[in-house]
């Protein structure tokens, strides 16, 4: 079949032929969604070794419950939320971590807020600055980021996939935001 | 930054909302309270602009890169094994 005919064939779809064994189906969305997947898997992960296997985890379980997807949501979404908690599982993460609550003056100063520095677009030189920028910053950083900013989730979606709700969405994005600048800033003070 | 008091906004203010405000999440006379002080705030018009050109940055990570060659390799023996 055409690739383009491949990609009009809704997820929805190819999830419920997953669910009757329809192995060609679960194939075409698994390469549909696995790059996304292993990227956010990357940022959750601590290692390369832990985000392929996060993500061999979640492709096996949705597989094991394609039937379990309802289409309320996008199956993307579905697709991320079981990554995450795979993840959780695996490490139990956050058990004993207090949550960064730093205080958003000084986060806003670590990103230049209290000081006349050069634009950050003019000082940016490749976006090797951004990867290593983003990968510095911690998980729950890294996983509102990359779900919001770089795969487009609403803030809705994004508080789904994350289990929390509109304001602590939103909040989250916000420091998140801030400690990324001040990631980016102090790449410019490397280099 | 001197936390200074512009069309009845502190900076510190645009500091907390700048995210909401950059995303259209503020009600409108939020929003024009906010452009108000921005406007005429140099400080904060940089600010902004520089949380922008970040976002922008990473944004432009878009498409993910296609898996490694062994990754895919393991992932594929992985599905055959269902």
């Amino acid at each position: 079949m055409p690739a383009t005919e491949q990609q009009e064939q809704p997820d929805l779809a190819l999830l419920v032929a997953s669910s009757s064994g329809d192995k060609a189906a679960f194939e075409e969305f698994v390469d549909r969604h696995k790059s996304a997947l292993f990227r956010f898997a990357r940022a959750i992960s601590p290692s390369l070794t832990d985000a392929e296997e996060a993500m061999q985890q979640t492709f096996v379980s949705a597989w094991q419950h394609a039937s379990t997807f309802r289409g309320e949501g996008h199956a993307r979404g579905w697709l991320f939320q079981i990554a995450r908690n795979a993840q959780n599982k695996m490490h139990r993460r956050r058990a004993g971590e207090p949550p960064q609550h730093d205080d958003l003056t000084d986060l806003g100063n670590q990103a230049g807020w209290d000081c006349g520095l050069t634009p950050l677009a003019d000082v940016i030189e490749n976006r090797e600055w951004v990867q290593h920028a983003l990968s510095s910053l911690l998980v729950d950083d890294q996983e509102i980021l990359v779900l919001i900013e770089v795969e487009g989730f609403s803030l809705l979606e994004a508080g789904d996939i994350l289990g929390l709700s509109l304001p602590a969405t939103k909040s989250r994005l916000h420091r998140a935001r801030l400690r990324l600048l001040a990631a980016l800033r102090k790449e410019e003070h490397h280099a | 930054m001197p936390d200074s008091l512009i069309a009845g906004v502190r900076c510190s203010e645009v500091l907390a909302e700048l995210s909401d405000f950059l995303d259209g999440q503020l009600e409108m006379a939020r929003t024009e309270t906010l452009q108000a002080h921005v406007i005429k705030c140099d400080a904060c018009e940089r600010f902004g602009a520089d949380v922008r050109a970040a976002l922008d940055l990473l944004r432009e990570t878009g498409t993910p890169e296609p898996l490694p060659d062994d990754v895919s390799k393991r992932l594929a023996e992985c599905l055959r094994a269902l």
